[in-house]
């Protein structure tokens, strides 16, 4: 047995290490194209999509060469912009001025306003930063003899095109979701909002993969502390990658220990201008569909787009249906085993009878029967996300139906039971906000064994409990529970029940926006 | 903003640990499974020597004494309720009727049971409960005391007295209902269409009935055998049943207190031909009466005023509904026959059973407190003595279609 050599961990001298092993970061670019693409060679080293293209410009001859990662580049931009003019139109640019031979930076900027038909064209004399714009799908342009690059902005690449959103499927509003690329996601918001008060602030998260972060929110609306707060916890983000936006929202959510999502997720654009309007803030990360909207409060998960689209009655119908649904979603099961098992006399007498004769013979006390059918529904739950989906429609029809009824008919399970769970698995659905009903479907658990030991006593204990943890709980410095708590009552008009449109003049104070008036107030109109 | 990620941690272990310790300390102290109670839907109480236990197990006292009283729970069947029974065979009785000999204390009786129910008896859901006629003559207070302070029995249940047997009343098979106890209560629920029994007595009424110590009326049970009859009711003073009264009485003290819901009144009509006799017939929609005292020289005397509107609803002659002075004199009928049933029914309190069922002696405490201060003592006679006018009006508001 042979041990291995301790690697010694202490670091070289910076002098010591050879050029091109040093890292990037300390580099600057150098007069020399020859030096400058060993170097990047060698960073590049093994990377067999990054391409290097060398050749000479126009009739000057000049030495030049361009590099970019093959599959992100817009070939035609790359091709007809960029080759095509420094190679054949360069005597139109006229690179020899005449009389006197352009040289250096002079010749650069020469290139840059006559000879490159690119839109996006920046100077830059860092390596790591030519490095990181070839990586992201930009062209980095070098010519011999001056120790500056140009940034070329070629951007293009495969990807989804624009379709509707999959988890949030409405009767009435836009059929545009977004994509998996920042840009179209971006250009989507601006698409619904023509104003330069749209700010899109860029970062990068992720040390080792680097992705894309905008931070889109509406300059004059927006409240200052908790933007300011947002991207302070961005940038203490330190994390070799992040790959969806729930790592972000996981790495900068304010209690990570509560069953409640603290930031609110959507694929929709309209949902995301609505919250921006409100003054709150979209994260938006390279490479997920998903957008994140901070602060989410608790009253938010209940909305849906379309309570605003439909008229205001219906609106408010379905809220305040949602709002029962989660109710029941939460404490249907406990409340049944509670009153089973403890309580009879709180159920009317012919509804107890029908009970207990659906119970007869079913050899388990309530508590073991609820937990084994909410668990068999989670399961059938979890088995049709996760095939593929034709065989997934199948796996409700089984599971619902056929094992529900075998249950019943086996003895295991009481008719009364299943009810219970069906209606409760059919409430939770309702919640526009997969998070949160996944949330209610786990405090289901813990409640539910809570009433099989102290009863509704012990529900109500648990109802305590969460409401104690809401009314603490904040997110980015906002009550979640605003504006039930603190109380506002401007708020109210678009709580429980959302208030007529033109009702509602002003935006919730709970972000705190700078300006909060929506609408001027109406005056009489003709009609 | 965030505590370091190890005091969190700790944090959770000790909720955690305190939730475990505290899940195990605890006793389920009142849990009682849906399947282990034995529900109660009926009680019936009635002299031992009356109702012999059905099914008997013998020497069941053993040195407790004479039996004095049989207490008889209906008991339900959860299994046979709904409406198929599994596994086939013969759908049984949805409940059964178990009787317990008690040498005088019905919660002994109670428990008693358990010896024979493997489902001990849960009481929570009772609906009625029935007191056979010899139980009810002996007095009601010191066997229905255990269930005034029973925490199980709710203050709701409805209380029947029956010149029967009270088993007899909880053995009856109902035609219409699965459960008989179910049947019984709902009778009283029809007090919308008929006054010809009480309004309803629950437990909490009766309670403060016999507390107070005046006289009341308890509805009148009649069994038979598929079917029973609610009709009349038995009439007590202090704790003691004294009496019965029929429907025709029953809706007479109604109409003197004013709690009519429903029920009619015929009379001959206006228009009949002599010799040929027509019938008109009134249904009370509204009813109101107010009881004024006067006292004049020692005299205590009773003004009855009844007012009440309703539909005329049968009219056997073919004199026509809409002439104003036929109508007129309809409501004069009808008043008479309301002032006549009253009448008769306060007569017979006054002379048979010196019991004041109408709450007379609330009125005269309200309006001459002093004299009541008097007469409170004996109050039966003073009662029996006083001089009673009854005067009724009548509105009928519709006469339905009249050709």
């Amino acid at each position: 047995m042979r041990y291995p050599k301790k690697i010694s961990r202490k670091p070289a001298r910076f002098e010591d290490i050879k050029q091109e092993e040093r890292p990037l970061k300390q580099l600057k670019v150098s007069s020399s194209l020859e030096e400058n693409l060993r170097i990047l060679k060698a960073s590049f080293k093994n990377c067999n999509d990054v391409i290097f293209r060398e050749f000479e410009i126009g009739l000057g001859r000049i030495p030049a060469a361009v590099i970019y990662v093959d599959g992100l580049v817009n070939r035609l931009i790359l091709d007809n912009q960029i080759l095509k003019s420094l190679m054949l139109q360069a005597p139109v640019f006229d690179l020899n001025g005449g009389e006197e031979h352009v040289v250096g930076a002079c010749l650069l900027s020469r290139i840059k306003e006559r000879g490159l038909t690119a839109g996006e064209v920046k100077e830059s004399e860092e390596l790591q930063e030519l490095a990181n714009a070839i990586l992201s799908g930009d062209v980095a342009f070098f010519v011999d003899g001056i120790a500056l690059a140009l940034i070329i902005g070629a951007r293009g690449w495969a990807s989804r095109n624009v379709g509707e959103p999959e988890t949030e499927s409405l009767v009435r509003g836009p059929r545009e979701g977004f994509t998996e690329t920042l840009r179209i996601n971006t250009a989507l918001l601006r698409r619904r909002m023509k104003s330069p008060d749209l700010k899109m602030e860029a970062l990068q998260i992720g040390t080792r993969t680097k992705n894309d972060v905008v931070l889109a929110y509406v300059d004059g609306l927006v409240n200052q502390e908790v933007l300011q707060e947002t991207k302070r916890r961005l940038q203490t983000i330190e994390i070799d990658g992040v790959l969806e936006s729930g790592y972000i929202e996981q790495l900068i959510e304010d209690s990570f220990l509560s069953p409640f999502p603290q930031m609110q997720y959507t694929e929709r654009p309209d949902k995301v201008i609505a919250a921006l309007l409100e003054g709150r803030i979209a994260i938006i990360l390279d490479g997920t569909p998903f957008v994140l909207i901070v602060p989410a409060t608790f009253p938010q998960f209940f909305q849906s787009p379309e309570d605003y689209y439909e008229r205001w009655i219906i609106g408010s119908f379905t809220r305040a249906l949602r709002i029962v649904a989660s109710y029941i979603a939460t404490f249907m099961p406990a409340i049944y085993i509670a009153a089973v098992s403890y309580h009879p006399g709180l159920i009317p007498t012919k509804l107890l009878l029908a009970i207990a004769a659906s119970r007869e013979g079913v050899p388990f006390p309530p508590i073991v029967e609820a937990v084994m059918m909410e668990l068999s529904f989670e399961l059938f739950r979890e088995a049709g996300a996760r095939l593929p989906k034709p065989i997934g429609q199948t796996i409700g029809i089984v599971g619902g139906i056929i094992i529900g009824d075998a249950a019943v008919s086996a003895n295991l399970a009481s008719p009364i039971m299943i009810i219970v769970v069906s209606v409760t698995a059919i409430a939770s659905f309702t919640i526009p906000a997969y998070n949160l009903a996944i949330g209610f479907r786990l405090i289901r658990f813990p409640l539910m064994v809570a009433a099989a030991v102290l009863g509704l006593y012990g529900v109500m204990l648990g109802f305590i409990i969460i409401n104690i943890h809401m009314v603490t709980m904040k997110t980015f410095g906002v009550s979640y529970l605003s504006p039930i708590v603190p109380y506002q009552t401007r708020d109210w008009k678009d709580l429980i029940l959302r208030g007529p449109l033109r009702a509602l003049l002003t935006r919730p104070v709970i972000t705190g926006p700078q300006d909060s008036t929506r609408q001027a107030n109406r005056k009489e109109k003709g009609w | 903003m965030s505590r370091p990620a190890k005091v969190t941690a700790r944090w959770l272990l000790m909720i955690c640990m305190t939730a475990l310790a505290l899940l195990m300390t605890t006793g389920c102290w009142d849990r009682w499974e849906l399947e282990e109670r034995g529900m109660v839907l009926g009680i019936g109480l009635d002299e031992a020597e009356k109702a012999p236990p059905i099914p008997g197990v013998e020497g069941e006292l053993d040195a407790r004494g004479e039996p004095v009283l049989n207490v008889t729970f209906q008991m339900v069947d959860p299994g046979q309720v709904a409406g198929e029974k599994k596994g086939g065979g013969e759908k049984g009785s949805p409940y059964w009727n178990l009787t317990v000999e008690s040498a005088g204390s019905v919660f002994e009786a109670i428990r008693e049971a358990s010896t024979r129910a493997n489902r001990s008896p849960y009481l929570e859901h009772v609906q009625v409960l029935v007191i056979g006629e010899d139980l009810a003559r002996q007095g009601l207070n010191k066997v229905l005391d255990a269930l005034f302070r029973e925490n199980e029995i709710r203050k709701r249940v409805l209380v029947y007295v029956t010149p029967a047997t009270a088993q007899e009343v909880l053995a009856v098979k109902p035609r219409q209902e699965g459960v008989n106890a179910v049947y019984l209560a709902s009778l009283q629920e029809n007090s919308k269409k008929t006054s010809h029994f009480p309004p309803r007595v629950d437990l909490g009424k009766l309670s403060r009935n016999i507390h107070e110590g005046g006289s009341y009326l308890l509805p009148r049970i009649i069994p038979a055998k598929e079917e029973v009859k609610l009709i009349g009711a038995g009439v007590f003073k202090e704790d003691k049943l004294i009496g019965w009264l029929g429907g025709f009485e029953s809706q007479g003290v109604r109409l003197v207190t004013g709690q009519v819901k429903g029920g009619s009144v015929e009379a001959v009509s206006t228009r009949s031909v002599p010799g040929k006799k027509s019938l008109d017939v009134y249904e009370f929609m509204e009813l109101q009466s107010t009881v004024k005292p006067q006292v004049q020289g020692g005299q205590i005397a009773f003004t009855v005023q009844i007012q009440t509107e309703g539909r005329l609803v049968e009219h056997q002659n073919p004199a026509d509904t809409l002439d104003e002075q036929h109508l007129k004199d309809m409501e004069k009928e009808f008043a008479r026959a309301i002032e006549k049933q009253a009448r008769l029914t306060i007569e017979k309190m006054q002379r048979d059973f010196q019991a004041d069922v109408f709450n007379f002696g609330r009125a005269l405490e309200e309006r001459y407190p002093q004299v009541w201060e008097q007469v409170k003592n004996n109050w039966s006679e003073v009662f029996a003595a006083a001089q009673v006018e009854v005067k009724a009006q009548v509105n009928i508001r519709r006469v339905g279609i009249s050709r």
